[in-house]
């Protein structure tokens, strides 16, 4: 696989920031802000709804050190930790290294039409026989995900298909 | 006299030298190799999938093929760290400062056996810590109460977020996460149904193998879909000139090597901290000891030696902590705890205890495994530049197959399928948003540990139980400083520059 970053982006100076916790500069545009916030309302709100959803849970004896003790201090955590994001990510700004890379529309699409195959493949998985639905999906995916060949339609999914035959019902005995 | 035949030791050398076991280290090696080698696939991410098809094996066959496949990707990932300047996993990051200027000079073939060399010798000197050193602290762990246990979980789950630096606060959320994870299902102690939302199968708990092949496996995969770029690659290189280093270079060798090597043994030893930064910090040391700094980054076959011996030096120190303690030394060790759970093999204090064979089947599976991966390792292998040339949807399409019939594998069941689809949409939504899930995964694993203690320590004496013992408050100490100490020192830094009337840096144009 080649498409990783080139020479140029293996940054020595900032695997040494990495690696020895330095000072590193932050990125603070807006958009990265507003990112930033989305993190926040996931803590934030997960953290509101285990203290919510906490007291439905049914306690038999003691409430003090019962189950709702620990979901309750971890839901507690979590807000103040959505708290400390606003103040550290948000206002503050982030590292360079944490604003991922940047999502494709080819990206999106193949990504849709791999999950709808992956869950199509897993509900004929007990319908179909095993090695039929595999080679079907692993060629669809091949398709969806740039393979164009007939190397990597038919004979990529028939040895990958035999592979997978092999190794978990063959060797394992996985009952697929 | 103990008869030798009866023995835990030769017990445990016995299991592994036995045909399959031996079958698996092979089939481990080369896989690790071929993971290592594609960038992109982290050894986690390979030990999570293989996780899959393992636990149906017998657990020194599934260590075997576990263990094996971690020693072989810290060999594999070099190749395109020299080759193509990309890290194979992240540990090999040290490589690419010297390795890939030295395939540029025509030297890759040098800087491959060099690098093979070095890795080798870093293996040794953690597996001589691992024999030495896991025994006697599991020994002291031995000693531990509710209080110390749950002190230690802290300070595993806090080492491995504070080592995330930049992003300890999302590190520990994230660690909440997976300890709020680890609560659905039944209560530890009184056995109350929590957070199932009247799902069957929640009963039981979070599955966290399928949790983890989400996280590891299937996010990292759809990240790099949603990312894909096209035309993005690089040739590799392949002039290989010299192979075999002569006399006089194996002599010059000896110093980085060794500097390297202990770095990378004391570095280890500290949960969490991976071959990664321990590779940076040995390449760091050998330039300040060298005579020859100017060539350091510049294709410096010291520079190159001293990073990989210190890298893979760590290994050893993460497996002890592993075993001995129950707090992961990294996050392919996180991937294993969970394993090891299934097979019924609880890592932590008293394991070696309860399992006296286990230390001498460890040492001699990374043993093999070393020797069996350096001979792989040094025949040139010219056939693996056309692996780096492999079009990305082949990798793709095995890894997200495996991520679903390897789940299912586990315990024949659709539902942990769809658990892992979740988890895995659920890890993308951290991948993306900066949230490590190595702590995900470890408040997962040892959050019942971790309650369950916490409460036990409170009933029998109250929070006094943790403040009166020395140990719990030590390892307590240290994780607050883990967490509380970058960015404070960040802080002081940060006024410091103020004061003296300094532009804090940032990038904002």
């Amino acid at each position: 696989m080649t498409d990783q970053p080139p020479i140029e982006t293996i940054d020595q100076e900032a695997a040494f920031e990495a690696a020895h916790h330095q000072e590193e500069p932050l990125v603070r545009d807006l958009p990265v802000r507003l990112r930033e916030l989305v993190s926040v309302a996931a803590c934030i709100g997960l953290g509101i709804w285990i203290l919510v959803a906490g007291k439905d849970i049914i306690v038999r004896g003691t409430a003090e050190l019962g189950p709702v003790f620990w979901p309750n201090m971890l839901g507690t955590g979590l807000i103040i930790f959505g708290v400390v994001i606003v103040l550290n990510n948000v206002l503050r700004g982030v590292r360079k290294a944490d604003v991922p890379e940047r999502i494709t529309v080819s990206g999106i699409a193949m990504f849709g039409m791999t999950l709808a195959i992956a869950i199509g493949y897993l509900m004929l998985w007990n319908v179909l026989q095993f090695w039929m639905i595999t080679f079907v999906a692993l060629a669809l995916f091949t398709l969806v995900l740039g393979g164009r060949s007939w190397k990597a339609t038919l004979a990529f999914p028939a040895v990958t298909t035999a592979v997978l035959h092999f190794l978990f019902i063959v060797a394992l005995r996985v009952p697929l | 006299m103990i008869p030798i035949y009866a023995s835990p030791v030769t017990d445990g050398i016995g299991a592994v030298l036995a045909p399959e076991t031996l079958m698996t280290i092979g089939i481990g090696i080369l896989i690790g190799m071929l993971v290592g080698a594609f960038p992109g696939v982290t050894a986690t991410m390979a030990v999570a999938l293989a996780s899959g098809f393992t636990l149906t094996m017998e657990p020194t066959q599934g260590l075997a093929m576990l263990l094996t496949i971690y020693v072989a990707a810290q060999f594999g990932d070099r190749i395109p760290a020299i080759l193509i300047n990309t890290p194979g996993t992240p540990a090999s990051i040290s490589t690419t400062f010297d390795g890939y200027p030295l395939a540029r000079q025509g030297k890759a073939g040098l800087a491959l056996t060099t690098s093979a060399l070095g890795s080798a010798l870093g293996l040794l000197c953690g597996i001589v810590i691992l024999a030495v050193a896991a025994v006697p602290l599991s020994r002291f762990a031995m000693q531990f109460g509710p209080a110390e246990m749950f002190a230690l979980v802290v300070f595993g789950l806090t080492m491995m977020v504070g080592v995330s630096s930049g992003r300890i606060f999302k590190g520990l959320a994230a660690g909440a996460f997976g300890l709020f994870l680890a609560t659905i299902g039944r209560d530890p102690i009184t056995g109350d149904q929590r957070f199932t939302m009247g799902i069957l199968e929640l009963n039981g708990g979070i599955p966290f193998i399928p949790v983890i092949i989400g996280f590891f496996g299937l996010a990292e995969v759809i990240n790099q879909i949603l990312t894909h770029r096209k035309n993005k690659g690089v040739k590799p290189i392949s002039q290989m000139g010299q192979w075999m280093p002569d006399k006089k270079l194996m002599k010059r060798l000896a110093k980085p090597m060794g500097i390297g090597a202990a770095t990378g043994s004391v570095i280890g030893l500290v949960p969490a901290v991976g071959g990664d930064i321990a590779g940076i910090i040995g390449w760091d040391n050998a330039r300040k000891a060298s005579k020859m700094k100017h060539e350091f980054g510049k294709g410096s076959i010291e520079g190159l030696t001293a990073g990989d011996t210190s890298s893979t030096a760590t290994l050893g120190g993460s497996i002890t902590t592993t075993m001995a303690l129950g707090v992961p030394g990294d996050s392919v060790m996180a991937v294993m705890i969970g394993s090891m759970m299934i097979w019924g093999i609880q890592p932590g204090p008293g394991l070696f205890n309860s399992h006296p064979d286990l230390i001498a089947s460890l040492v001699t599976i990374l043993l093999i495994a070393t020797v069996l991966t350096l001979i792989l390792s040094l025949l040139r292998m010219k056939g693996v530049i056309k692996l780096l040339e492999l079009p990305d949807h082949f990798l793709w399409v095995v890894i997200l197959v495996f991520c679903m019939v390897g789940t299912y594998s586990i315990n024949n069941s659709v539902f942990e399928v769809f658990m892992m689809l979740l988890f895995g949409m659920v890890g993308l939504f951290m991948l993306r948003f900066g949230f490590p899930p190595g702590p995900a995964v470890l408040g997962l694993i040892l959050g019942p540990l971790a309650e369950s203690n916490l409460r036990r320590a409170l009933l029998t004496d109250g929070w006094a139980s943790i403040y009166t013992s020395p140990i719990a408050l030590v390892l307590l100490v240290i994780a607050v400083l883990a967490v509380t100490l970058p960015p404070l020192r960040q802080l002081v830094r940060r006024r410091k520059a103020a004061n003296e009337g300094m532009r804090v840096p940032t990038l904002q144009p």
